[in-house]
């Protein structure tokens, strides 16, 4: 079986493939992660304390959903630019634990409460360990270039 | 990509003790990037609520008029956190961006962006409860929304030059 030569993928061959992609990361990203973060927002009380988080989750839902697919599509093939060099750097492998319990606790434990009429401690847990995973993510994100 | 009458100030904040602690330093930028980042998802994700309401997408039971009132601290929040943060990554690399046409072209778009979100947002909050979507929130929320990515996505270009 023959090895995987970065050099020969179409995305390091031409000047603005792994820009545009980067963008196209970035800015699914800030959708998928500021959509939550209004819903978290309202979970802890500080925002729109006057509409239902079950509302705004609704209305936002899709948003995050296309930004969390899009981002990922994208960043999948950011990352066989060079495989090796992400997988192997610690701030990538801790973005991808952080993103995968991110991803995972937003599509269960997060929707479910904010989808209820929760207890205001229940609601700050909820919004609380969302943000901090979330940012997490973005941490390992860019800190994996200054490693 | 500036006029040259303006370069003496560009180096005059290219050497400034903030711009050359933070270059000097191997974790400032970052951090300041992270933050810069974060107050962008906080900001994109209240315009989103926003426009949605505004397009007729979503968020159809809450009055226009209240949605904008309870976002605007968030987006004003935001964009003020955005504002601080970004200069202090300007600072850092005031030369680069005296040279950059991203850099350029994302403080034009961020000029129109806010105009055309300031006069959205003052109209928005005149809107009675239970009149329908007036004939301009569709457009000016698309261009509103067009303008607002156009600065996310300069702004990620001045890191390609």
């Amino acid at each position: 079986m023959q090895a995987y030569d970065p050099s020969t993928n179409p995305l390091n061959n031409n000047e603005w493939s792994f820009p545009l992609l980067e963008i196209v990361h970035i800015v699914s990203f800030a959708m998928a992660v500021g959509t939550i973060a209004i819903v978290d927002l309202r979970l802890l009380g500080l925002a729109m304390r006057r509409i239902p988080s079950a509302q705004l989750l609704r209305g936002t839902e899709l948003w995050t959903l296309s930004g969390i697919l899009l981002a990922m599509f994208s960043g999948a093939l950011l990352v066989t630019t060079d495989p090796l060099n992400y997988l192997h750097n610690p701030a990538f492998q801790f973005k991808l634990a952080c993103l995968s319990a991110a991803i995972v606790y937003n599509y269960t434990i997060h929707r479910r409460i904010a989808q209820s009429k929760p207890s205001p401690i229940a609601a700050i847990a909820a919004g609380a360990v969302s943000l901090a995973l979330w940012v997490s993510v973005v941490f390992g994100g860019i800190f994996y270039a200054f490693i | 990509m500036f006029p040259a009458f303006a370069r003496p100030w560009f180096e005059w904040c290219d050497s400034t003790s903030i711009a050359v602690a933070i270059r000097d330093s191997t974790w400032m930028f970052a951090v300041v990037e992270i933050l810069h980042l974060l107050g962008l998802a906080v900001l994109l994700g209240s315009l989103i609520v926003l426009h949605l309401r505004l397009l007729g997408f979503g968020m159809r039971r809450q009055p226009v008029a209240r949605l904008a009132a309870e976002l605007a601290p968030w987006i004003f929040g935001g964009l003020w956190f955005m504002a601080a943060t970004g200069l202090l990554l300007f600072l850092a690399e005031a030369m680069k961006c005296y040279a950059s046409p991203p850099f350029a072209v994302k403080m034009l778009l961020l000029l129109l962006a806010v105009g055309v979100h300031l006069a959205v947002l003052r109209r928005a909050r005149r809107i009675s409860d239970d009149s329908p979507l007036p004939a301009w929130s569709r457009p000016a929320a698309c261009l509103s929304l067009v303008l607002w990515f156009g600065v996310g996505v300069a702004g990620r270009a001045i890191g390609f030059q």
